[in-house]
């Protein structure tokens, strides 16, 4: 899949790579078993410093996302990470609140924040 | 190992009038570092000092642990430099000026040398005086990077140059760290360029260091807040809270620059000055280089 | 059109330096005419020899002026942008040109005029000089108005006289032309120089009229010669290569050695603003100058130029050039060129041109030593100046071989028969105890015995053979009819009757001037270079070169002071350093190839410093402002 980076945007490069390789992942565009560039082609690709594809890389690999195998060349991880469902829900719950928050400050009903998540949902299946 | 170290380093041009107050930092090898300030913040005289093209009246630099001035042979030989203002010698042909960089430096890569030639479609006779200036910063990139150096000076190298011009020269640089792994200081006032590839951003201000931090950090931790003027005593009471880095007058607002998330930011405005939902957002590199130092005294 | 000509870029950054350059100049002919005036030679260089000679000076200074530099400039591209006519700002910079040249003879000649003036009281030692001035004043200004109009007549469409090699040579023809015609004026009536005169006005009004309304960057028409000289940005990407076109560029190594070497050579002597023949110039005139001081002139013809007093004008003659040879160090400073490489193949040069022609010279002279014999009667010619005005025939012989007295009291010349006449003696400075002598001296009132004696001493003193002086005054001397006594024919009968007379006194004056110029030399270097910082600013550096400059002058105009007043003579001078230096030569052990190893172990010490200088040369393409 493509992956596309903009320099001036508030998230930094390396979170940009991390956010998309895990909505390709989490949509089904990455699967299991498939091949990642490595640090300096996508460098080369991005134009970007290939410190940061590592960084990017690193933290993925960290979260259990994708794994480096020597000799051979980044994938996609094979299974899920394990953990409990507890643990998983409290990763969520930083971003959560935040979208709760903004969502309160800007005057979104919570009926329309469950309307888009549904939206959001369907768009990344397809 | 530490590549490039500067420490305290003083440089004056006229008595009195100091370009460098005591600036340090250094850089780790396969660093990626920016080096952002005014015009006359004094970028240029400290990458020549880096150079050993200008002495440092006082303090210390090291390049690879060596003195630029003293072992100026073997500085020069791993490093490379690209400058703005650097000139190649006009009546020279572009064979002739690559000739001549071959000969001088013993770690040339003849293979990458034919790559960038043949990327920058270089034609061999034309003489250096009538490239155009893009075609000439080519030239000089060339020979700056297919010696493979351990570290590359960039003094706003791009300076000048049509965006895809600029855009090369970054792939360039990117395809030398990859196969190379080398350090890069490079100073540049196109700041999308430098958050494309810098993974450290030092600022200089009026000859002291003011900003020396990670890319990312910088973007996750800092926070621009915006409120409205107010009476004089805001402005006072703003430039005292803490995490406070810069207020700076706008019209009929204020700037201010916070080492904060913005919903931290958010509160604190609410708490201390009584302003709600003040504005605050995260901050990207051009703002902050003008909120620094754009305007400030 | 004052504020036009204030504005011109011919006006402000030439002026200063021209200015000293007039001085120095004038230095240089004072005192060349001086200490030729001195011996009284000059009335071996007549009138046309004194006009060629002020003539060339002068022109060669004033002519290189409109050729080279800014003055191929009408003016700033800016201007064209302003809102004024082509015509006016064609005739301003002609103006522009006009005066500055003008001034510059101006100032030429109020230095002359206050060497005349303080020579007043020798009103004979100048006027030949003072006539060649008067003469060629008037032809120098008309020649250069017309000089000026004609080079600035070549393309009047253009805001800049495109640097082609067509109108390089036109240049130089028109500035030899000049000489030419100058010479030729000078002789004639002062009217007909009225008609060059017209002629310049003539074709100044016909260009001024052919100006268009504005200028323009490049010709019209875009295959000409000029129009690719006059834009100096062409694109090059629509040029066809290959492979095979790289292939053939691409060599083993890169560029090492003596390729190195040719890269160097084009990148610190080829000088593009002056142009490959003024740098050739430069180089002749080092040579030439070298050649000049080494005493070939007087070996050959008896003209006495000076040598001792004119080093240090030789290492400030090295010197001038060296700015403009040293600018383009900024284009290799990042490259890992070693700069102990630069400063050897920058400082040392110098020296070697000087080397080829003083070297040359001292062969030459040496050899016309050899040939002839170098003890000479004659009458001492009347000098002009108070200390000169020596009216005894005098027995001259080579410098070295006089003595000093150093309290003043040097031993009469006896004879077998009793005669004894005083030494002829010269304090090396007024009111010094310290005097020259020389032991073969032949004053006024002694016999003819005696000077064949004392030509016998001196061939014993010089040759190390013994001629007896009676044989000397039978056969070689004659005695002429106004009681004056010569040696026939030169001496050269004597050479013929004594061919093994070998000339033992060479004293080693080529590595002791060698010495003398190159210290001055590389100390002048060391003090510039270490001007060359990035602390100095550009004006500090012109302060220090021009510094150097006036203390050069200074030197020059001290000795010509000096010698007014009477206070020390030139040649006493030098003859007092030769016989030191034989003195030394041969009280070393090894004699003459002792003083060439320490004159050359001297010489490396001295360019320790120049060399230690360059090493911390700071050199910036722009100003330093980031």
């Amino acid at each position: 899949m493509q992956l596309h980076i903009n320099p001036s945007d508030e998230l930094p490069i390396y979170r940009q790579i991390m956010h998309q390789i895990t909505d390709g992942i989490a949509g089904g565009r990455l699967a299991p078993g498939d091949q990642l560039p490595s640090h300096r082609d996508l460098a080369a690709q991005l134009v970007i410093a290939p410190l940061t594809v590592k960084k990017a890389y690193d933290e993925l690999e960290l979260q259990g996302l994708i794994t480096t195998l020597r000799g051979k060349g980044t994938f996609v991880s094979e299974r899920r990470p394990a953990l409990d469902l507890d643990q998983r829900r409290e990763r969520l719950r930083d971003a959560a609140q935040r979208l709760l928050s903004q969502a309160a400050l800007i005057g979104v009903p919570f009926a329309e924040v469950m309307d888009l998540l549904e939206q959001i949902r369907k768009g990344m299946e397809q | 190992m530490r590549v490039l170290e500067f420490n305290n380093i003083h440089r004056a041009y006229k008595r009195g009038v100091d370009v460098l107050k005591g600036i340090s930092f250094s850089l780790e090898a396969g660093e990626v570092v920016g080096l952002l300030g005014k015009n006359g913040a004094g970028k240029t005289t400290l990458v020549r000092i880096a150079m050993g093209m200008i002495e440092a009246q006082e303090g210390t630099v090291r390049i690879f642990g060596l003195d630029p001035r003293e072992d100026a042979l073997e500085v020069k030989r791993r490093v490379g430099y690209v400058s703005e203002d650097q000139i190649l010698p006009e009546f020279l042909t572009v064979a002739e000026v690559i000739s001549l960089h071959r000969g001088l430096f013993p770690t040339w890569d003849d293979a990458l040398e034919r790559r960038l030639r043949e990327r920058f479609e270089l034609s061999p006779k034309a003489k250096i005086k009538t490239l155009s200036k893009g075609q000439a910063r080519q030239v000089a990139l060339l020979c700056a990077v297919a010696h493979r150096p351990e570290l590359l000076l960039l003094d706003e190298p791009a300076g000048g140059l049509d965006p895809a011009a600029r855009r090369e020269f970054l792939e360039t640089s990117i395809q030398l760290l990859n196969e190379a792994g080398s350090t890069i200081l490079f100073s540049s006032h196109h700041m999308t360029d430098v958050e494309r590839v810098a993974g450290r951003v030092v600022m200089i201000h009026e000859g002291r260091l003011l900003l020396d931090h990670a890319l990312d950090d910088l973007r996750e931790k800092y926070t621009l807040v915006l409120v409205p003027r107010g009476p004089e005593s805001r402005r006072k009471q703003l430039a005292g809270l803490k995490g406070c880095m810069s207020v700076r007058d706008q019209s009929d607002s204020l700037h201010a620059i916070f080492g904060f998330d913005p919903d931290r930011c958010r509160a604190l405005m609410e708490r201390e000055l009584g302003i709600q939902s003040a504005y605050c957002t995260p901050i990207a590199l051009e703002d902050m280089f003008i909120e620094l130092v754009g305007g400030r005294s | 059109m004052f504020a036009l000509l204030r504005r011109d870029p011919i006006i402000g950054s030439q002026s200063i330096r021209w200015g000293v350059i007039a001085a120095l100049n004038a230095g240089v002919m004072a005192g060349v005419v001086t200490s030729l005036a001195a011996t009284s030679q000059a009335l071996v260089l007549g009138h046309f020899a004194n006009l060629i000679l002020l003539a060339t000076i002068t022109w060669l200074n004033m002519a290189l002026f409109p050729i080279f530099g800014k003055a191929r400039e009408r003016c700033r591209p800016l201007d064209m942008a302003l809102p004024l006519p082509a015509q006016k700002l064609w005739l301003s910079h002609i103006l522009a040109l006009t005066l500055s040249g003008l001034g510059y003879l101006a100032l030429t000649i109020g230095v002359l005029e206050l060497l005349f003036w303080a020579f007043r009281k020798a009103p004979l030692a100048f006027s030949a000089l003072q006539q060649a001035l008067a003469d060629s004043v008037v032809p120098i200004c008309v020649c250069f108005i017309l000089a000026v109009v004609l080079l600035q007549s070549t393309g009047p469409t253009l805001y800049r006289i495109p640097r082609t090699r067509k109108h390089t040579l036109y240049s130089i023809a028109v500035a030899i032309s000049a000489l030419g015609l100058i010479l030729g004026l000078s002789v004639l009536p002062l009217l007909t120089s009225l008609v060059p005169l017209g002629l310049a006005f003539c074709l100044g009004y016909r260009t001024y009229r052919s100006v268009p309304p504005a200028f323009t960057l490049v010709p019209f028409e875009a295959d000409s010669v000029e129009a690719s000289a006059a834009s100096d940005r062409v694109e090059a990407g629509t040029q066809q290569f290959g492979i095979q076109d790289w292939e053939q560029h691409v060599e083993a190594g890169g560029t090492r050695g003596i390729a190195f070497g040719w890269f160097l050579f084009r990148l610190f002597y080829r000088r593009p603003a002056l142009n490959v023949f003024a740098t050739v110039f430069f180089y002749i005139v080092v040579i030439l100058w070298g050649f000049f001081l080494s005493g070939f002139m007087f070996a050959w013809k008896g003209v006495e130029l000076p040598q001792f007093s004119y080093v240090i004008l030789t290492g400030y003659l090295l010197l001038s050039f060296f700015p403009a040879q040293i600018s383009p160090l900024h284009l290799i400073d990042p490259l890992p060129i070693s700069r102990k490489l630069l400063a050897a193949f920058l400082v040392i040069p110098g020296v070697l041109w000087i080397s080829i022609g003083l070297g040359a010279g001292r062969i030459g002279a040496i050899l016309i030593q050899k040939s002839k014999l170098q003890v000479k009667y004659q009458e001492a010619p009347s000098g002009y100046f108070p200390p000169y005005q020596t009216r005894s025939p005098m027995l001259r012989v080579p410098d070295q071989y006089c003595k000093i007295a150093w309290n003043g009291q040097p031993p009469e010349s006896g004879s077998p028969w009793g005669e004894s006449h005083p030494a002829w003696k010269y304090p090396i400075y007024g009111g010094s105890r310290i005097a020259v002598y020389s032991p073969f001296s032949t004053p006024e009132g002694c016999s003819p015995q005696f000077v064949a004696l004392q030509i016998s001493r001196a061939i014993q003193a010089i040759y190390g053979k013994s001629v007896p002086y009676q044989e000397i005054l039978v056969h070689h001397l004659e005695v002429k009819d106004n009681g004056s006594v010569d040696l026939k024919n030169g001496g050269l009968p004597l050479i013929e009757d004594y061919p093994d007379l070998k000339f033992r006194g060479g004293i080693p004056l080529f590595p002791i001037l060698m010495l003398m110029i190159g210290v001055t030399w590389l100390l002048m270097a060391s003090v510039y270079l270490r001007a060359c910082r990035a602390t100095v600013t550009d004006y500090g550096r012109k302060v220090v070169y021009f510094g150097l400059g006036v203390v050069v002058v200074g030197s020059i105009l001290g000795q010509v002071a000096a010698m007014i007043a009477g206070f020390a003579r030139p040649d006493v001078g030098a003859a007092f350093l030769k016989i030191l230096m034989r003195d030394i030569s041969n009280a070393l052990p090894g004699g003459n190839l002792m003083v060439w190893l320490i004159c050359i172990l001297l010489l490396m010490a001295a360019y320790w410093p120049a060399q230690t200088q360059f090493k911390r040369v700071e050199v910036l393409p722009g100003r330093p402002s980031r």
